[in-house]
C-alpha cells in the first residue's frame, strides 16, 4: 500500500502526473472558492462576529470581525491561486499531460522525469504561498498584480507587507520554474515525438493549443521570472528597480531611491496579459475538440483554427499596454495598445464563428462534456464584449479597478476557462479514473452553473457602471456605495448558490472515482488517438467522423 | 434543446437589464464626460447587437440541430473566414478609432489656468494652492509631520510658501480650466471622480497632470481607484465644485 | 595525438568497447535505458527552447536597464575592472575547446575529447572564479549592489549569468565524470552535443552582456 502511495506520487508516467496537476488543481480551486465566499460575505456584512474568524486568524480577525488587511490577503490569495494554481495548472499542466501524448501518438512526454519535477516545483511554489498567507505580520495583501512601492518597501507598507510579500515572490519565482519546465516539455514532444503519420496538420486542436500556449508561457514566464528576481532584490537586497527616490512611507523616510514603480507593470503585464492566453487558449482547443466530437462534423476551418489560435498568441503579447491606460503612459501609446487589443477581437470572433459553424446542422449530442462546450461559447461571447469596452482607453478611464473589470475577468477568464476544465474533466474522466461520471447529475451541474454565473456576473457589470472601486474591503466609508447595498447582496448570495451548487460536482466527480460506471474503451466514440484501440501509424485528420466510429490510425473498413 | 431554451432566456434577461443601463451612472458634469457616455452608448448598442446575434445564432444551432450524421459535414470555406475575419476587424477597429478621438488630447500647458496640486498618501488626499502670488511654495519630504499639521513638509523659510492655501477637500471653480498636478508620497493611488467619468493613477516619483472643465457645481467624492494598502476604502475626500465669483471669496477668505 | 590504440599501450589493458548507437525515433533515447532518457532530437529542442527562455529572461533585465537609464540623467558608466577581459577570453576559449572536443567525439576519438573537455570545464570554472575576483574588485571600489541602479544591474546580469554557468558547468562535469568511463561515444553524444549547445549559448550570452557594459552602459 505504501508501495502505491509512493508510485502515484513519483512516477513519470505522464497519465500519473497529470493525475497530481489534477488533484492539486482541484484543491487550489476548493480553496479559492471559499476564500472568494468570505470575501463576498464580509463585503455585505462588515462588522459580522464569526467566532471562527478569530480562532483561524487571530491578528486578521480580532473579536471575530475581519479587517481590512485581511480582506484583502484573501483577495489576492483568491487572485493568484485562481489565476496560477487552477487556470494555468487544470487546462494545461492537467489536461495536456493527459492526452497530448497519446493525441500524438507519442508513448510519453519528451522529458518525463522533468515533468515529474516541474510538477513538484509547482506544488512547492503552492506550499510556499500558503506559507505567505500564514506568514507572521499577515498574509500580503498587494492583489495579484503586486504593484511596487506597496509591494516592494517591506513591512513599513502595512500589514502583509512584510514575511508575506516575500513568501509570495518567491512562490510566484517557483512557481515561473515549474511553468518554464513545463513549457519547455510540451514544445519538444510536439515537436519531436509526434507518432507515425501524424503531421501537424493532423494533430487536434487541443495539441495545436496546448503547444501554442506553450510557447505563449515560455516566452512569459521568463519575463515574469525576471521581474520578480529584481523586486525580491528591492525587497532583500536594498536595490531599488521599482522604488523611486525620496518616499516617505507611514512617516518613514525610504533610503533608496532612483527607480520606477511603472517599470514593474510594464515587466509584470508583459507576462499578465499572455497569462489570460496561457488560461484561455487551452479550454479553446478543448472545446473545439469537443464541439466537433458530439457534432460528428469536422471542425469548421480548421487551418483557420490553427491560425487564430497563432494570431491570439502573437497580438496577445503586444498588448500589455491595456492594463495601464490611466497608469500615467503617454496618450499616444494608449491609442497603439489599443488598436491592437481590438484587434485581437477579430481572431476570437473568428473561432466563435467556426464554433456555431461546426456545430451548425451537426447531429448534436448534447452530453455533459458538449453542453460545457456550448456553454463555454456562450459565455465567451459575453465576457469578451466586454472586453471591447475595456479596450477604449477612454472607456476604460472610467472603468479601470471598478466592478466592471472584475465581471469582464470573471466571465471571459474564470467561468470560461472553468467550464473548459469542467468539459475536460467529464470528457477524459475515463482516462483518469476508468470510470464515467454520471450524466444526470452532470447536467444538473451544467444548467446550474450556467444560470448561477450569469445570476452572480450579469449584475456585477452594474456596480460597474456605477464606479464601484474594485479592491474595497468595504462600502462604508463612501456615499455612492450605499446605494448599491442591495445589489451587493444580491451577488453575494447567487455567489453563495453557484458555490453550493458546485458540491453537485464534487459528489459526481468523487463518487464516479470510486462508484461510476466503468468505462468502455471508446466512451465517446472520438477519432483521436488517446482513444484508439490499435497500433499504427496515422492515416487522416482528428475530425473525420465516418459512419462507424474509427480513429485516426485505423483503416477506414468499408473503402477497405 | 433546454440549453437553447435558455440561451433565449439569459439573451432576453441581458438586454433587459442592460437598457436600464443609465439609471446606474452618476450625472456627467464636463464635457468629456458627456462625450463619454455617447461613446459608452455606442459601444453598448455594437456590443449589443453582436451580444443578441451571436446568442441567437447558437440557440438557433442547437435547436435545430439533431439531424443525421453527415460524415461529409463541411469543413470550412474560405469566404466565410475571410467574411467574418474582415467585418469583425472592421467593426473593431472602427470603435477603437472613434473611442480614441476624445482621448489623444495633448497637454496644453498651464498657462492662464488654475493649477492644484494633489497630493495622496496612505490613506488621505491633500491639495496645495499657491495662493495670490500664484507660486507654490518649496516643499520638502523631510518636513512633513502630519501632527504638526505640515502635510506636505511646507518650507517655512520660503517666502512664496506664505501665502499658500492646504485642505484636505478640493475645491475648483466651474467653467474654468484647471489642471491637477498629481503627487504621491508613498505608493501609487489613483485619483477617481466618478462623475467626471475618468481616473488617472498617482505615481510616486512622478507629476501626471490632470485637466479638468467641470460645468456643473456641485459636491463630487473623490475615492483612491489603485489598491494602496488596508485603508484604501476608506480614503475619500470630496471635490467641490463652486460658482467662480464664490470660488474667488473662498480663496481670498484663506 | 593519442589514439585509443596508443592509450593501450600505456595504460595497459583495451579501453571499454564503443558502445553502439542506439534506434533513432521517440521514447528511447541514448542514455542506455530504454525506457528512460529522450530522444536526441527531442534534448536538442529542449535546449533550444529552454535557451529561448534564458534569452527573454535577459532581456526583460536589459530592456529594464534601457527603460531606467533613459528615466533619470543620473547614469554612472561603470569602470569594469580589468580581469573581466581575461574571463572572457577564458570562456571563449572553453567553449572552442568544448567544441573540438565535441567534433572529436563524433569521429570516435573518445581520448582527444576527454583532453579537450576537460580543458573546456577547466576554463569555465576559470571563468567563475574570476568573475568572483571581478566582484571583489568591484566592492573593494565602492561599488555594491545597493548603491546605483547602473551597478545594480551590473550585479544582476553578471550574477544571473554565473547562476546559468553554474548549472551548466554542473552538466559538463557530468559529461567529464561520465567520459572518463569511456561511456560516451559517436553514438552516444546526445548529452555532448547538448551541454556544448547550452555552453556556447552562455558565451555568446556573455559577449552580449560584456559588450553591453562596455560600449553603453
Amino acid at each position: 500500500m505504501e508501495g502505491t502511495a509512493v508510485r502515484a506520487l513519483f512516477s513519470t508516467d505522464h497519465r500519473a502526473v497529470a493525475r497530481l496537476y489534477f488533484f492539486l488543481s482541484l484543491f487550489a480551486v476548493l480553496m479559492g472558492t471559499v476564500l472568494s465566499l468570505l470575501m463576498r460575505f464580509h463585503l455585505v456584512s462588515p462588522q459580522a462576529q464569526v467566532g471562527w474568524f478569530e480562532a483561524l486568524w487571530p491578528a486578521g480577525a480580532p473579536g471575530g470581525v475581519m479587517a481590512p488587511e485581511l480582506y484583502l490577503s484573501l483577495m489576492t490569495l483568491h487572485g493568484t491561486i485562481m489565476v496560477f494554481f487552477v487556470l494555468t495548472l487544470a487546462p494545461l499542466s492537467a489536461f495536456g499531460n493527459l492526452v497530448l501524448p497519446e493525441q500524438l501518438g507519442a508513448k510519453e512526454m519528451a522529458f518525463p522525469r522533468l515533468n515529474l519535477l516541474s510538477f513538484w516545483i509547482a506544488a512547492a511554489s503552492f506550499a510556499v504561498l500558503m506559507a505567505s498567507f500564514l506568514a507572521a505580520g499577515g498574509g500580503p495583501l498587494a492583489g495579484w498584480t503586486a504593484y511596487p512601492p506597496l509591494s516592494a518597501v517591506g513591512a513599513i507598507a502595512g500589514p502583509g507587507e512584510g514575511l508575506g510579500q516575500t513568501l509570495w515572490f518567491f512562490s510566484i519565482g517557483l512557481f515561473c520554474l515549474s511553468s518554464l519546465l513545463t513549457s519547455m516539455n510540451f514544445i519538444a514532444t510536439v515537436l519531436d515525438q509526434r507518432g507515425p503519420g501524424m503531421t501537424l496538420m493532423r494533430m487536434p486542436l487541443t495539441c495545436w493549443n496546448w503547444f501554442i500556449t506553450a510557447i505563449l508561457a515560455l516566452l512569459s514566464f521568463s519575463v515574469l521570472l525576471a521581474a520578480a528576481a529584481l523586486i525580491l532584490l528591492d525587497r532583500l537586497g536594498g536595490t531599488s528597480f521599482f522604488v523611486p527616490a525620496g518616499l516617505l512611507v507611514a512617516d518613514e523616510t525610504i533610503p533608496h531611491g532612483g527607480g520606477s514603480p511603472l517599470l514593474w507593470q510594464h515587466l509584470f503585464w508583459f507576462f499578465g496579459h499572455p497569462e489570460v492566453y496561457i488560461a484561455i487558449l487551452p479550454g479553446m482547443g478543448i472545446v473545439s475538440h469537443l464541439i466537433s466530437n458530439f457534432s460528428r462534423k469536422p471542425v469548421f476551418g480548421y487551418g483557420a483554427m490553427v491560425t487564430a489560435t497563432i494570431s491570439i498568441a502573437f497580438l496577445g503579447m503586444l498588448v500589455w499596454g491595456h492594463h495601464m491606460f490611466i497608469s500615467g503612459l503617454s496618450p499616444y501609446s494608449a491609442i497603439a495598445f489599443s488598436l491592437l487589443t481590438m484587434a485581437i477581437g477579430a481572431p476570437s470572433a473568428v473561432k466563435t464563428f467556426n464554433w456555431i459553424a461546426t456545430a451548425w446542422g451537426g447531429a448534436l449530442r448534447l452530453t455533459t462534456p458538449m453542453l460545457f462546450a456550448l456553454g463555454f461559447v456562450s459565455i465567451f461571447v459575453t465576457g469578451g464584449l466586454s472586453g471591447l469596452f475595456l479596450g477604449q482607453p477612454q472607456i476604460d478611464a472610467y472603468f479601470h479597478d471598478t466592478y466592471f473589470v472584475v465581471a469582464h475577468f470573471h466571465l471571459i477568464m474564470g467561468i470560461a476557462a472553468l467550464f473548459t476544465i469542467f468539459g475536460g474533466t467529464f470528457y477524459w474522466f475515463p482516462l483518469l479514473f476508468g470510470r464515467m461520471m454520471d450524466e444526470r447529475l452532470g447536467r444538473l451541474h451544467f444548467y446550474l452553473t450556467f444560470l448561477g454565473a450569469h445570476a452572480v456576473f450579469l449584475p456585477m457589470h452594474f456596480a460597474g457602471f456605477a464606479g464601484s472601486p474594485r479592491r474595497y474591503p468595504d462600502f462604508t466609508t463612501f456615499e455612492f456605495l450605499g446605494p448599491l447595498m442591495p445589489l451587493q447582496r444580491w451577488i453575494t448570495a447567487a455567489a453563495f448558490c453557484l458555490a453550493a451548487v458546485q458540491l453537485i460536482f464534487l459528489w459526481n466527480l468523487f463518487h464516479s472515482i470510486w462508484r461510476g460506471r466503468p468505462a468502455p474503451p471508446n466512451p465517446w466514440e472520438a477519432t483521436s488517438l488517446e482513444w484508439s484501440q490499435v497500433e499504427g501509424p496515422v492515416l487522416r485528420g482528428p475530425y473525420e467522423y465516418l459512419e462507424d466510429c474509427i480513429s485516426q490510425n485505423q483503416q477506414n473498413p468499408v473503402k477497405g | 434543446m433546454l440549453l437553447g431554451l435558455i440561451l433565449l432566456l439569459v439573451t432576453l434577461a441581458g438586454c433587459l437589464l442592460f437598457l436600464f443601463k443609465p439609471a446606474w451612472f452618476p450625472l456627467p458634469i464636463s464635457a468629456e464626460a458627456i462625450a463619454y457616455d455617447h461613446q459608452f452608448s455606442r459601444t453598448l448598442w455594437i456590443c449589443g447587437a453582436i451580444f443578441v446575434a451571436a446568442q441567437l445564432l447558437l440557440a438557433w444551432t442547437i435547436l435545430r440541430g439533431r439531424q443525421r450524421v453527415n460524415p461529409a459535414g463541411l469543413a470550412g470555406s474560405r469566404k466565410l473566414e475571410a467574411l467574418w475575419t474582415g467585418g469583425t476587424m472592421a467593426v473593431f477597429l472602427a470603435m477603437a478609432v472613434l473611442g480614441s478621438h476624445s482621448w489623444a488630447k495633448t497637454s496644453t500647458g498651464t498657462a492662464g489656468k488654475e493649477v492644484i496640486r494633489v497630493w495622496a498618501h496612505q490613506f488621505a488626499w491633500n491639495f496645495h494652492y499657491p495662493g495670490p502670488d500664484g507660486v507654490f511654495g518649496r516643499t520638502d519630504m523631510k518636513l512633513i509631520s502630519d501632527a504638526s499639521g505640515n502635510p506636505l513638509g511646507l518650507d517655512p523659510a520660503d517666502p512664496a510658501g506664505k501665502d499658500d492655501i492646504v485642505a484636505s477637500t478640493l475645491r475648483i471653480p466651474a467653467q474654468r480650466d484647471v489642471v491637477l498636478l498629481l503627487h504621491s508620497r508613498d505608493v501609487i493611488h489613483d485619483f477617481f471622480v466618478r462623475e467626471l467619468r475618468t481616473k488617472q493613477d498617482i505615481v510616486p516619483g512622478m507629476e501626471i497632470p490632470l485637466e479638468l472643465r467641470v460645468d456643473t457645481p456641485g459636491t463630487y467624492e473623490i475615492a483612491c481607484a489603485e489598491l494602496c494598502g488596508l485603508g484604501h476604502s476608506q480614503m475619500r475626500s470630496v471635490m467641490i465644485v463652486m460658482p467662480p465669483e464664490e470660488y474667488a471669496r473662498w480663496k481670498a477668505r484663506q | 595525438m593519442v589514439t585509443d590504440s596508443e592509450l593501450q599501450e600505456t595504460h595497459g589493458g583495451p579501453p571499454p568497447p564503443i558502445l553502439p548507437d542506439l534506434p533513432p525515433g521517440g521514447g528511447g533515447g541514448d542514455s542506455g535505458r530504454p525506457e528512460r532518457g529522450s530522444s536526441r532530437s527531442a534534448s536538442i529542442t529542449g535546449i533550444i527552447v529552454l535557451m529561448c527562455a534564458s534569452t527573454m529572461t535577459f532581456a526583460a533585465m536589459v530592456s529594464a536597464m534601457v527603460v531606467r537609464r533613459g528615466l533619470n540623467n543620473d547614469w554612472n558608466t561603470l569602470g569594469l575592472p580589468r580581469i573581466l577581459w581575461w574571463n572572457t577570453i577564458a570562456l571563449v576559449l572553453s567553449s572552442i575547446a568544448i567544441d573540438l572536443g565535441r567534433r572529436r567525439l563524433r569521429r570516435g576519438n573518445r581520448v582527444v575529447f576527454n583532453w579537450f573537455w576537460s580543458a573546456g570545464a577547466l576554463l569555465g570554472s576559470l571563468f567563475l572564479a574570476g568573475q568572483v575576483m571581478a566582484w571583489r574588485e568591484l566592492e573593494a571600489r565602492g561599488f555594491y549592489l545597493v548603491g546605483h541602479p547602473s551597478t545594480a544591474f551590473f550585479y544582476v546580469l553578471t550574477w544571473a549569468h554565473a547562476a546559468h554557468v553554474v548549472g551548466a558547468l554542473a552538466a559538463v562535469l557530468y559529461v567529464e565524470y561520465r567520459a572518463l568511463r569511456f561511456q560516451l561515444g559517436p553514438g552516444r553524444r546526445t548529452l555532448v552535443d547538448v551541454s556544448a549547445l547550452f555552453w556556447h549559448f552562455l558565451d555568446v550570452l556573455w559577449l552580449g552582456i560584456i559588450g553591453l557594459f562596455a560600449f553603453w552602459a
